[in-house]
Protein backbone atom coordinates (compact mmCIF):
# COMPACT_ATOMS: atom_id res chain seq x y z
CA UNK A 1 0.00 0.00 0.00
CA UNK A 2 1.16 3.49 -0.84
CA UNK A 3 1.03 4.82 2.70
CA UNK A 4 3.60 2.24 3.75
CA UNK A 5 5.87 2.72 0.79
CA UNK A 6 9.23 4.19 1.73
CA UNK A 7 10.41 7.09 -0.40
CA UNK A 8 13.90 6.63 -1.79
CA UNK A 9 14.67 10.34 -1.95
CA UNK A 10 15.01 12.78 0.90
CA UNK A 11 13.81 15.90 -0.83
CA UNK A 12 10.75 16.71 1.21
CA UNK A 13 11.12 19.47 3.79
CA UNK A 14 14.74 19.96 2.89
CA UNK A 15 15.46 23.67 3.40
CA UNK A 16 17.90 25.50 1.15
CA UNK A 17 21.51 25.31 2.36
CA UNK A 18 22.20 28.22 4.67
CA UNK A 19 18.52 28.81 5.38
CA UNK A 20 18.20 26.32 8.21
CA UNK A 21 15.96 27.50 10.98
CA UNK A 22 13.91 29.77 8.73
CA UNK A 23 10.37 28.82 7.88
CA UNK A 24 8.99 28.66 4.35
CA UNK A 25 7.31 32.06 4.47
CA UNK A 26 10.52 33.69 5.64
CA UNK A 27 12.55 32.05 2.89
CA UNK A 28 10.02 33.09 0.24
CA UNK A 29 10.12 36.64 1.59
CA UNK A 30 13.84 36.86 0.89
CA UNK A 31 13.05 36.81 -2.81
CA UNK A 32 15.97 34.48 -3.45
CA UNK A 33 13.71 31.75 -4.76
CA UNK A 34 11.36 33.36 -7.26
CA UNK A 35 9.30 31.37 -9.70
CA UNK A 36 10.69 31.24 -13.25
CA UNK A 37 9.47 34.17 -15.28
CA UNK A 38 8.97 36.34 -12.27
CA UNK A 39 11.43 39.08 -11.47
CA UNK A 40 13.96 38.12 -8.82
CA UNK A 41 13.74 40.30 -5.78
CA UNK A 42 17.21 39.38 -4.62
CA UNK A 43 18.50 41.95 -2.19
CA UNK A 44 15.44 44.12 -2.56
CA UNK A 45 13.60 42.98 0.52
CA UNK A 46 14.93 42.18 3.92
CA UNK A 47 14.22 38.98 5.77
CA UNK A 48 11.14 39.39 7.94
CA UNK B 1 -16.31 16.13 -14.67
CA UNK B 2 -16.59 17.74 -11.29
CA UNK B 3 -14.15 17.67 -8.40
CA UNK B 4 -11.25 18.39 -10.68
CA UNK B 5 -8.41 20.61 -9.58
CA UNK B 6 -4.69 20.65 -10.15
CA UNK B 7 -1.95 22.10 -8.05
CA UNK B 8 1.06 23.38 -9.88
CA UNK B 9 4.34 23.73 -8.14
CA UNK B 10 7.75 24.43 -9.45
CA UNK B 11 10.51 21.92 -9.41
CA UNK B 12 13.39 21.84 -11.81
CA UNK B 13 14.97 18.67 -13.05
CA UNK B 14 18.69 18.54 -13.71
CA UNK B 15 19.89 18.04 -17.25
CA UNK B 16 23.01 16.79 -19.02
CA UNK B 17 22.79 13.14 -18.05
CA UNK B 18 22.30 10.06 -20.13
CA UNK B 19 18.75 9.14 -21.02
CA UNK B 20 18.82 6.21 -18.61
CA UNK B 21 19.99 8.44 -15.76
CA UNK B 22 17.35 11.02 -16.58
CA UNK B 23 14.63 8.40 -16.65
CA UNK B 24 15.77 6.96 -13.35
CA UNK B 25 15.91 10.43 -11.80
CA UNK B 26 12.45 11.21 -13.08
CA UNK B 27 11.03 7.93 -11.82
CA UNK B 28 12.45 8.53 -8.36
CA UNK B 29 11.18 12.09 -8.37
CA UNK B 30 7.73 11.02 -9.50
CA UNK B 31 7.55 8.31 -6.85
CA UNK B 32 8.77 10.73 -4.19
CA UNK B 33 6.06 13.21 -5.07
CA UNK B 34 3.34 10.63 -5.42
CA UNK B 35 3.98 9.02 -2.04
CA UNK B 36 3.82 12.37 -0.25
CA UNK B 37 0.88 13.75 -2.18
CA UNK B 38 -1.15 10.59 -1.71
CA UNK B 39 -1.31 11.50 1.97
CA UNK B 40 -3.76 14.28 1.11
CA UNK B 41 -6.18 12.06 -0.75
CA UNK B 42 -6.77 9.96 -3.78
CA UNK B 43 -4.76 11.16 -6.77
CA UNK B 44 -6.26 10.78 -10.21
CA UNK B 45 -3.46 12.23 -12.25
CA UNK B 46 0.03 13.58 -11.73
CA UNK B 47 1.59 15.50 -14.59
CA UNK B 48 5.10 16.87 -14.67
CA UNK B 49 5.92 19.53 -17.25
CA UNK B 50 9.26 19.40 -18.99
CA UNK B 51 8.60 22.46 -21.07
CA UNK B 52 11.00 25.32 -21.68
CA UNK B 53 8.33 28.00 -21.32
CA UNK B 54 8.77 30.07 -18.19
CA UNK B 55 5.18 29.58 -17.17
CA UNK B 56 5.39 25.80 -17.42
CA UNK B 57 8.94 24.72 -16.72
CA UNK B 58 9.08 22.07 -14.04
CA UNK B 59 5.48 22.53 -13.07
CA UNK B 60 3.75 19.62 -11.47
CA UNK B 61 0.01 19.27 -11.81
CA UNK B 62 -1.87 17.03 -9.47
CA UNK B 63 -5.48 16.13 -9.96
CA UNK B 64 -7.15 14.87 -6.84
CA UNK B 65 -10.35 12.91 -6.79
CA UNK B 66 -11.87 15.40 -4.36
CA UNK B 67 -11.66 19.19 -4.28
CA UNK B 68 -11.21 19.22 -0.53
CA UNK B 69 -8.06 17.18 -0.86
CA UNK B 70 -6.68 19.56 -3.47
CA UNK B 71 -7.44 22.50 -1.18
CA UNK B 72 -5.80 20.76 1.74
CA UNK B 73 -2.74 19.84 -0.30
CA UNK B 74 -2.43 23.33 -1.75
CA UNK B 75 -2.42 24.97 1.65
CA UNK B 76 0.04 22.48 3.06
CA UNK B 77 2.44 22.49 0.13
CA UNK B 78 2.77 26.26 0.17
CA UNK B 79 4.36 25.84 3.55
CA UNK B 80 6.84 23.15 2.58
CA UNK B 81 10.33 22.90 1.17
CA UNK B 82 11.23 20.44 -1.53
CA UNK B 83 14.82 19.71 -2.50
CA UNK B 84 16.11 22.90 -0.95
CA UNK B 85 13.50 25.23 -2.38
CA UNK B 86 10.21 26.59 -1.11
CA UNK B 87 7.20 25.27 -2.99
CA UNK B 88 4.69 27.54 -4.66
CA UNK B 89 1.33 25.92 -5.06
CA UNK B 90 -2.06 27.06 -6.24
CA UNK B 91 -5.30 25.56 -7.41
CA UNK B 92 -5.50 25.30 -11.16
CA UNK B 93 -8.63 25.71 -13.26
CA UNK B 94 -7.45 23.28 -15.93
CA UNK B 95 -10.05 20.55 -16.31
CA UNK B 96 -8.51 18.33 -18.93
CA UNK B 97 -4.83 18.14 -19.77
CA UNK B 98 -5.44 16.52 -23.11
CA UNK B 99 -7.30 19.64 -24.15
CA UNK B 100 -4.82 22.13 -22.77
CA UNK B 101 -2.19 23.45 -25.12
CA UNK B 102 -0.45 26.73 -25.68
CA UNK B 103 -1.71 29.12 -28.31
Amino acid sequence: PINLRKPKLKNWDLPPPGYDGMNVAQVKATGHFPLPGQPSRTGASAVV
Amino acid sequence: MGNVYQNPMYITVPVSYTNEQLQEHFDLFFEDLFIELAKFGEIEELNVCDNVGDHLVGNVYIRFRYEEDAQKASENLNDRFYAGKPLYCELSPVMDFKESCCR
